[in-house]
């Protein structure tokens, strides 16, 4: 199920005389099964799009259709959509709130209405599916570490079966293991039971390690959307918005303005590498 | 003299049930030995949980030692009356900027500290204007700080403490929630500080870029200080920081890579300019 922007503008305090625009006629196709980056500098807009995504804000121009329907419509179902789009914000172990893991992630599908014998189904594999050992399942939220809270809280999204999950700086303050066991996880999710990612983060070598398309957003708009190694040949222009590009690119481009012939396209680890050893092999 | 000089420091904290028995003793920090002398650059990485915080917070008295002693430019932080002194003299930055921000505009905020001492008003103002330009912010000192970036509000944060005149400024991730262009001007103001005015730093951070710098880095594991050395021979030990749920700069595994490939380089590249040099020489 896509979720299409078309032309969406947003503006806050629309209604009084100081209105501020934080979205300026975004076009975008969040298309089945993908996985997205959304980077941007702090007050870019990023996450007043996301917010957008399941309808927590709606466009002042423009529409934002889910399932080929538009979501600011008279009638429309958006608690069903906010089933469909999982958000998880920043820090969302905070949220965490009933005395049992379990309990935790049992609350959302349990306020869709489903069967008792459903939702614990769903509770169940949710708390698989992010690589929590069955030992914590019915621990207080509170005794597990930083990234086994984190896991917690991004199963109690995953209970309610998004077809898109968003999230929103997911490793922020997560040691770097903490980091890539989170993110192997996300992309566990993604391929193997078909949900589509936006991934928010301000860690340019974590989008370029794990994304198909980045999202560039910078004073409202959006700038880029395209492949990393497209995205990341314009340094210049992302440090202009206060971002970069991954340190290894910066690697590439040093090489070959010292003379080396290499590929500056890398922007993994993995395939600088290949790229400076075929050069060097030369 | 040492500015700081920990001596078999422990940390105990009791995990109670809901209704309150005793489940365990946690062992938080274990006998950690560590002497920085003013001026120095320190580092100290851990996983999460690892203890790092929790031993950051001695170094101004928020924490007690169960065990051991800290001394601060001396003075044992355990005695009641040393703890203005030590106040003064260890600042803390710890992660989220707006929970460091109380006043309305810039320059009263980091006003805040140096009058809660006794300055006389005219040396506040002048301390304020010295700390906002040490940190680049001082255009910003009539603005509100809930409209300024992350990575701004950091820096106002760490005025606010240099407004103090600490010897010793301890960073406890100050660039976790901040986008690439906030890290790099936190980590900048912080450097520039210690470089100009040579005031001792300690950043906690999981940022391995960030710790490149470094006069020394200590590496903290299950309350113990696991390794400690240099940036060069601490990012050398790839696979044993792999071990502690840690990392090398991306510059550094890139070199690790390609030494696994065959190509000779050695152990422990930390700039893009030594790998560079590296590379280049090899093809003459």
């Amino acid at each position: 199920m896509s979720l299409i922007f078309n032309h969406v503008s947003f503006m806050y305090d629309a209604d009084t005389n100081l209105p501020s625009a934080a979205l300026q006629d975004i076009n975008l196709t969040i298309e089945d099964g993908g996985f997205y980056g959304l980077i941007g500098h702090t007050g870019s807009g990023k996450s007043t799009l996301v917010q957008h995504m399941n309808g927590l804000l709606k466009p002042t121009h423009g529409q934002v259709l889910f399932d080929g329907q538009d979501i600011s419509e008279k009638g429309y179902d958006l608690k069903s959509l906010r089933s469909k789009v999982g958000l998880v914000f920043q820090y969302p172990e905070h949220q965490l709130f009933e005395a049992t893991v379990f309990d935790d992630v049992c609350f959302g599908p349990k306020n869709m209405g489903l069967t008792k014998s459903e939702y614990e189904l769903r509770a169940f594999s949710a708390l698989e599916a992010v690589g929590l050992p069955h030992d914590y399942f019915y621990s207080s939220p509170f005794d597990l570490s930083g990234g086994q809270k984190r896991r917690v809280a991004i199963a109690g999204v995953l209970a309610m079966k998004p077809s898109i999950l968003v999230l929103d700086e997911p490793t922020a303050g997560l040691d770097p293991r903490g980091r890539d066991e989170i993110l192997d996880q996300i992309k566990k999710l993604h391929d193997e039971e078909h949900i589509s990612i936006v991934l928010v983060s301000h860690s340019m070598e974590d989008v370029a390690n794990y994304v198909d398309k980045i999202l560039v957003m910078n004073k409202g708009k959006l700038i880029y959307n395209d492949v990393p190694s497209e995205v990341f040949r314009h340094v210049e222009e992302l440090e202009a918005m206060g971002l970069a590009a991954p340190q290894v690119t910066y690697i590439t481009k040093a090489l070959r303005e010292s003379g080396l012939d290499v590929d500056t396209s890398a922007t993994t680890i993995k395939e600088a590498a290949d790229a400076i050893a075929a050069a060097l092999r030369r | 003299m040492n500015v700081i000089k920990t001596e078999n420091l422990a940390f105990e904290y009791i995990k109670r049930d809901d209704d309150g028995n005793v489940e365990g003793i946690i062992r938080a920090v274990d006998g950690v030995d560590l002497e920085v002398k003013p001026g120095e650059f320190i580092a100290i990485l851990g996983s999460n949980g690892s203890g790092k915080s929790t031993f950051a917070k001695h170094l101004n008295a928020i924490n007690m030692p169960t065990e051991g002693t800290v001394w601060i430019d001396g003075k044992d932080t355990k005695e009641p009356d040393n703890l203005w002194e030590v106040r003064e003299t260890a600042g803390m930055v710890f992660q989220n900027p707006d929970n460091q921000i109380i006043g309305q505009v810039v320059e009263e905020d980091v006003g805040f500290g140096p009058e809660n001492l006794g300055i006389p008003t005219s040396e506040i103002w002048e301390r304020v204007e010295e700390s906002l330009k040490a940190v680049g912010m001082w255009e910003f000192r009539k603005h509100s700080p809930n409209k300024l970036s992350g990575g701004q509000k950091q820096r106002v944060s760490i005025a606010g403490v240099i407004a103090m005149h600490p010897k010793c400024i301890v960073l406890d991730e100050p660039t976790a929630m901040l986008d690439p262009n906030g890290r790099y001007e936190v980590i900048r103001a912080a450097r520039a500080l210690n470089d100009v005015e040579k005031v001792t730093i300690i950043l906690i951070t999981h940022y391995m870029e960030e710790v490149t710098h470094a006069d020394r880095v200590f590496v903290m594991d299950h309350g113990k200080i696991a390794m400690q050395g240099t940036p060069r021979e601490i990012f050398s030990r790839v696979e044993e920081l792999k071990e502690l749920r840690l990392d090398v700069p991306q510059v550094t595994m890139l070199a690790y890579e390609l030494k696994k490939r065959g190509i000779n380089l050695p152990d422990g590249i930390l700039t893009i300019e030594e790998l560079t040099d590296h590379l280049t020489k090899m093809r003459k």
